[in-house]
């Protein structure tokens, strides 16, 4: 067998970006995902693209930035109908549904507790681009089952030291937006108690 | 200013306890929780490494990953399969990678003081596993070899520089393996040409020029009718 040069069938244009999947969509179309450097701070978007292999076009009227993502990291995933990819890499949240500078702040004044790097994957769907499945973990070694994005692997050590691993369900993206907007309101309910004192003591 | 006249003391508490109350609701169902843990739990380590989550089975019934290596020549190991059940957590089945004697012996004696070791991964068919031994702490050339995923060796292993990687490429004519080799782009030099080479006989099949642009990876694409997109 002799080393000889590939035969190209043509050559395609790719949107630009550092990072490129690829993936078959249907008999006659492919998905192509890229991973975009925009501005500072590591945060990047996706964008992908259905793309006809026959007709050598890439059809931009499909292209989509994903809503309300940033992508943090390089991992990404696609298997049609899905796309996974690593969302949010945080230093400093605790799941509280405290804002950002609260943590900074928090973290500032030494509150030890909150320096817990966690990690978020979102799933999304590739022809809409909306969010379906998201989890955040503490960050640690994992491993997304990229059959169907419905589960996760990670890597554990037991009080003991014994090392191991554990399986979680990625739950759907509204149930964890809806969780979250409950435990900012709650702030709203919690917050104002210490007006209790200005309020004249009555009867009830 | 009226309807603070209607506000009690009493509000202020018992919107605090709702509040509470929901949001400790909320932290618990937020939190996720696993479905199930498993431990490793070998007799005695041979090699205590770190262990490492391969991925799933092609039907997500099954879990790989490797902990603890089977030690073969001082410092070089072959690498431990577990077998875990996805829905109960149940290992079902571990076993060593049969590292053939001629990989043994193009591996070389190990440099304990350059750690000797290895790299694992599946497939994205999930049907086999990528094995790589190499020394951590010096630049020279790796072995690569292709297993089944019940740990039997296939064909030739592929002697490659440091900077090479490879990749497994899905659904080549029946009986054959290829792999697709491509280098992590180097800023300071042009990249070397990406080839496809076949693992049954060692030898490279063709190769194809690498495109100077700020993509970081290569890789390949199975398509239907015997056609590959490539990403050089």
């Amino acid at each position: 067998m002799e080393t000889q040069t590939g035969i190209s069938k043509g050559r395609y244009p790719l949107p630009a970006g550092v990072y490129h999947k690829v993936e078959p969509l249907d008999e006659t179309h492919w998905a192509i995902v890229t991973l975009s450097k925009v501005g500072t701070n590591n945060v990047n978007t996706l964008r992908f693209f259905i793309f006809d292999p026959d007709t050598q076009q890439l059809m931009q009227d499909t292209s989509r930035t994903l809503p309300n993502v940033t992508v943090v990291g390089s991992w990404m995933d696609v298997r049609p109908p899905y796309l996974a990819f690593v969302h949010y890499v945080d230093y400093s949240r605790l799941n509280v549904g405290l804002a950002q500078p609260a943590y900074d702040w928090l973290r500032h004044k030494g509150f030890s507790l909150l320096n817990r790097r966690t990690v978020t994957y979102r799933i999304a769907g590739l022809t809409k681009g909306e969010l379906l499945r998201e989890i955040t973990l503490v960050n640690s070694r994992n491993n997304m089952n990229d059959r169907d994005f419905h589960s996760i692997a990670q890597e554990i050590t037991s009080p003991e030291g014994k090392p191991g691993l554990e399986i979680y369900d990625l739950p759907s993206h509204l149930w964890v937006n809806t969780l979250s907007w409950l435990k900012l309101l709650c702030w709203l309910l919690i917050l104002p108690w210490p007006l209790r004192f200005l309020v004249s003591q009555k009867p009830i | 200013m009226r309807l603070l006249l209607h506000i009690h003391r009493w509000h202020f508490d018992v919107a605090l306890s709702v509040g509470v109350a929901i949001f400790g609701i909320t932290f618990w169902l937020s939190t996720p929780t696993p479905k199930w843990k498993g431990f490793y739990s070998p007799e005695e380590l041979s090699t205590p490494r770190r262990p490492a989550i391969l991925g799933y089975s092609a039907d997500s019934q099954h879990l790989y990953s490797n902990f603890d290596n089977q030690v073969i020549s001082k410092e070089w190991h072959a690498p431990r399969i577990q077998r875990w059940d996805a829905r109960t957590g149940e290992m079902i089945q571990e076993y060593s990678l049969q590292m053939p004697i001629e990989d043994q012996a193009l591996l070389g004696p190990p440099q304990p003081e350059n750690d000797p070791c290895f790299w694992l991964e599946l497939s994205r068919d999930r049907q086999y596993l990528l094995a790589k031994h190499y020394h951590s702490q010096k630049p020279q050339p790796q072995l690569h070899r292709l297993y089944r995923i019940n740990g039997t060796p296939i064909g030739k292993a592929l002697h490659l520089n440091d900077w090479d990687q490879v990749t497994y490429v899905q659904e080549q004519p029946p009986g054959r393996h290829w792999g697709l080799v491509y280098e992590l782009r180097q800023l300071d030099r042009p990249a070397s040409p990406v080839k496809l080479v076949d693992f049954d006989s060692g030898k490279t099949m063709w190769s194809i020029a690498s495109l100077s642009n700020e993509r970081l990876f290569s890789g390949i694409l199975s398509l239907p009718g015997g056609r590959y997109f490539v990403l050089p």
